[in-house]
């Protein structure tokens, strides 16, 4: 590796790919040495020095946008391309408003030097997660955004739930992590190499000379094991509703959001370069060969179906929104995983343009949470009764958020599902589809019974709700650009398709 | 060394990988499951360093290194929540921490 | 191949027997005066009376915790260590020494950030020991009393936080 390395030897350029999280540590090395400054106590200084870390990391990001399609660093370890860039504006945009959210979450006050530390931490584990090509850097970049997500969990270490909830997610999390290190050992016994480009063509090659079949399923599985433990899909998501409820509401967003599209983000480019690339396994005409990946995207379509109906079952009799919000965050990964299945041109770009539409509903609708609970000091659907005619705009701007999230037009999620649908159906898995439509059937009932919370029922008791000029603007502006985004889809399409893995091929 | 086949290595990783995963389901302490993480681990940071040996390259041994770092953050962090767990609740049974439910 | 058993069981030997002459010598040359503090079994500065299923002082853990990362932090210098000289001789000796630096003076602000924050101090840990305890005992108070007026509205960051989970159940 080390020659490897020293054969690309300019090595400042392999830096300049590598600007982007070195200005995020830079941040965050700033907001440890703010908080060791005596009289820097206003809680909003490591959040503004942490906004401006991400800025400059932002306008890096955006110039390399127009730059070079792709560019391989530190010997082929980490790769900056359209769709590495795509996942870290999205997670830049995604933490700037979680961050603004912790600014206007009441309940967020002692040690936030800590707290913007950690979250940092995290984005940048999701920076090298999404950019990894090697084994060695998934398992890093998911390290690096797991610890610090365990901690900020648990951020409320005197609370009871918020203890448990990082103890939960911290078990789960590490024995998950440790089943996918196991099964990248495999890769690594079965191929030869860590590089997640040459383990494709180097497995299909062994797998097709000496079948080793069950050795290869075993490590394949392992892996997905732990991607499927990042992205909440069954049969591991136990941990997902409690550490969402646990955690700090700003928190839940930001796992909610960017934690699970680092995963989509990581499992989509490993689903490519092992499975999906030119002379991987999928593209592999040997007739043993075939049927292993049908059987695999069989699976992955059972596991996409049980993931979406187990969610919205269990969302149905939630009285808690954000256990609801979980529940249904579970059910939205079923619908990514939908994309996964059918792993090709059309099905990335799917994912690609759901996962944009998530972002926005799933931050609209968060952000409403920590509004209401601000003033309610619940997260109770029945607090949360007669709201709506308290904000009329905010709370319809929310509604706006929860139509989008069952899937119905004029919205990006309405447009998104559309798209996964399409993939789906085109691939011949035309059940997937079937019960995918009938799963948002089902999402309906649930989040129609919080609009009618809001809107149709009345408060048993007097309160005032606590006027937030920010958190307002930044809910409207979400549903605005949801209906925009669900109307004028054309240009989001064009990103998509600029960061889809398959087109960069040709 | 050479005179040891890979079976070997790779049957006592195997071994140590399923003693982690029965540790972590059996035991209620919650100190042990955590040793059964760190089983689980060091299964794979054998079969790394195994694979490394046996298939020529030096790219295992360096993971295994990564692994051993990550390994020891990950347990710092876990076990400072499992300190925090005691604090909370007086305990480190796994059963004890259950307010989350539906 | 034997070969290298044979060095084992050389060194196995060689070590006992070093521990066991320096043993012999020991009681040979020592004055032998016992008291009973003297005899009793050494344990970390724990009591070591009482039944064995003592609860260890928490502050151990702490100060092993911290060790823990920085002790095995030191394992990424000796790889470095290892391959410096072939980086050297392909003329990026200074950058590679620079990135080394870098890296150490990150843990080094992570140890300065332990000792600002007191985490270092022995004494620290018991104060917040005993803040805890009192934190405590203080939430199961308010816990019993105030289960009605969970969700009043002028709180400080304790109550704040009981009054939360008390709005839970």
């Amino acid at each position: 590796m080390f020659q490897a390395i020293l054969a690309t030897s300019p090595m400042l350029s392999d830096i300049q790919a590598f600007l982007p999280e070195i200005y995020l540590t830079v941040g965050l090395l700033l907001v440890v040495i703010i908080d060791l400054l005596p009289g820097m106590t206003d809680r909003r200084i490591p959040a503004l020095l942490s906004l401006v870390g991400l800025a400059f990391a932002a306008r890096v990001l955006w110039q390399q946008m127009s730059g070079e399609p792709r560019i391989e660093a530190f010997g082929g370890l980490f790769v900056v391309d359209r769709f590495a860039l795509f996942f870290k504006l999205f997670t830049t945009i995604a933490v700037t408003v979680v961050i603004l959210y912790s600014l206007a979450w009441k309940r967020l006050e002692s040690r936030m030097g800590e707290y913007y530390l950690v979250l940092m931490s995290a984005v940048l584990g999701i920076f090298v997660l999404v950019s990894s090509q090697h084994l060695l850097m998934v398992y890093i970049g998911l390290e690096l955004l797991s610890i610090p997500s365990y901690i900020l969990t648990g951020y409320f270490k005197n609370q009871r739930k918020s203890s448990e909830a990082s103890l939960k997610y911290v078990i789960y999390g590490s024995v998950a992590s440790g089943t996918m290190l196991y099964g990248f050992s495999l890769l690594y016994g079965l191929t030869g190499t860590l590089r997640l480009d040459e383990i494709g063509p180097a497995l299909a090659q062994a797998f097709s000379e000496s079948g080793n079949p069950e050795a290869t399923a075993l490590a394949f599985l392992m892996v997905l094991a732990g991607f499927g433990y990042k992205i909440a899909a069954v049969p591991f998501h136990y941990w997902l509703p409690d550490v969402y409820q646990g955690a700090p509401i700003p928190i839940t967003t930001f796992l909610a959001v960017a934690s699970k599209a680092a995963g989509f983000g990581v499992l989509l480019r490993y689903m490519y370069l092992v499975y999906g690339a030119p002379g991987a396994l999928a593209t592999l005409s040997d007739v043993d060969v075939v049927a292993w990946v049908d059987k695999l995207s069989l699976l992955i379509g059972i596991v996409a179906a049980v993931t979406m109906t187990l969610g919205n079952l269990a969302a149905l009799r939630q009285k808690n929104v954000v256990r609801l919000l979980a529940y249904s965050s579970i059910a939205h990964a079923g619908y990514l995983l939908m994309g996964v299945a059918v792993i090709g041109s059309s099905g990335l770009e799917a994912v690609l343009f759901y996962l944009v539409a998530y972002l926005i509903m799933t931050l609209g609708a968060f952000g409403m949470v920590i509004y209401l609970s601000n003033s309610v000091k619940s997260e109770e659907i029945e607090d949360f009764r007669g709201a709506g005619w308290k904000a009329p705009i905010v709370c319809g701007a929310f509604v706006m958020c929860l139509v989008s999230l069952v899937g119905l037009p004029p919205t990006a999620g309405f447009v998104g599902k559309w798209m996964l649908f399409r993939g789906v159906i085109e691939s011949g898995m035309l059940w997937l589809a079937v019960v995918a439509g009938l799963n948002s059937a089902i999402s309906l009932y649930y989040y129609f019974r919080v609009a009618k919370a809001l809107f149709l029922e009345k408060s048993e008791k007097e309160y005032t709700l606590k006027r937030s000029p920010v958190m307002a603007a930044i809910i409207i502006g979400l549903s605005v650009l949801v209906v925009y985004y669900g109307l004028r889809f054309g240009g989001l399409i064009d990103l998509v398709q600029q960061a889809n893995l398959f087109a960069a091929v040709q | 060394m050479d005179g040891i086949p890979i079976h070997f290595y790779l049957g006592v990783s195997a071994l140590l990988f399923f003693l982690g995963l029965v540790t972590i389901l059996a035991r209620r302490n919650l100190v042990y499951i955590l040793l059964g993480v760190e089983l689980i681990l060091n299964a794979a940071s054998l079969n790394f360093v195994t694979f490394s040996r046996y298939g020529g390259n030096l790219d295992g041994q360096i993971v295994s290194i990564f692994v051993i770092i990550l390994a020891a953050a990950e347990a710092a962090v876990a076990l400072a929540i499992v300190l925090n767990i005691y604090n909370v609740f007086k305990n480190v049974d796994v059963d004890t921490p259950s307010e989350l439910k539906n | 191949m034997y070969f290298d058993y044979t060095n084992v069981l050389i060194f196995f030997l060689v070590g006992i027997g070093f521990v066991g002459v320096n043993m012999v010598v020991g009681s040979l040359l020592r004055p032998s005066k016992p008291n009973p503090e003297k005899n009793s079994a050494y344990e970390c500065g724990e009591d070591p009376i009482g039944p064995n299923r003592v609860q260890f002082d928490i502050r151990f853990y702490t100060v092993a915790l911290i060790f823990i990362i920085f002790d095995v932090e030191i394992a990424f210098l000796f790889p470095w260590a290892n391959s410096f000289q072939e980086f050297k001789a392909a003329g990026l000796g200074g950058l590679v020494f620079f990135e080394v630096l870098v890296f150490v003076s990150i843990l080094f602000l992570g140890l300065v950030y332990l000792w600002a924050k007191g985490d270092l101090d022995w004494v620290k840990s018991t104060e917040a020991q005993r803040r805890a305890a009192l934190a405590h005992r203080r939430a199961e108070e308010a816990k019993e009393t105030a289960a009605d007026s969970a969700k009043s509205e002028s709180a400080t960051e304790l109550d704040l936080t009981v009054a939360a989970e008390a709005g839970h159940h």
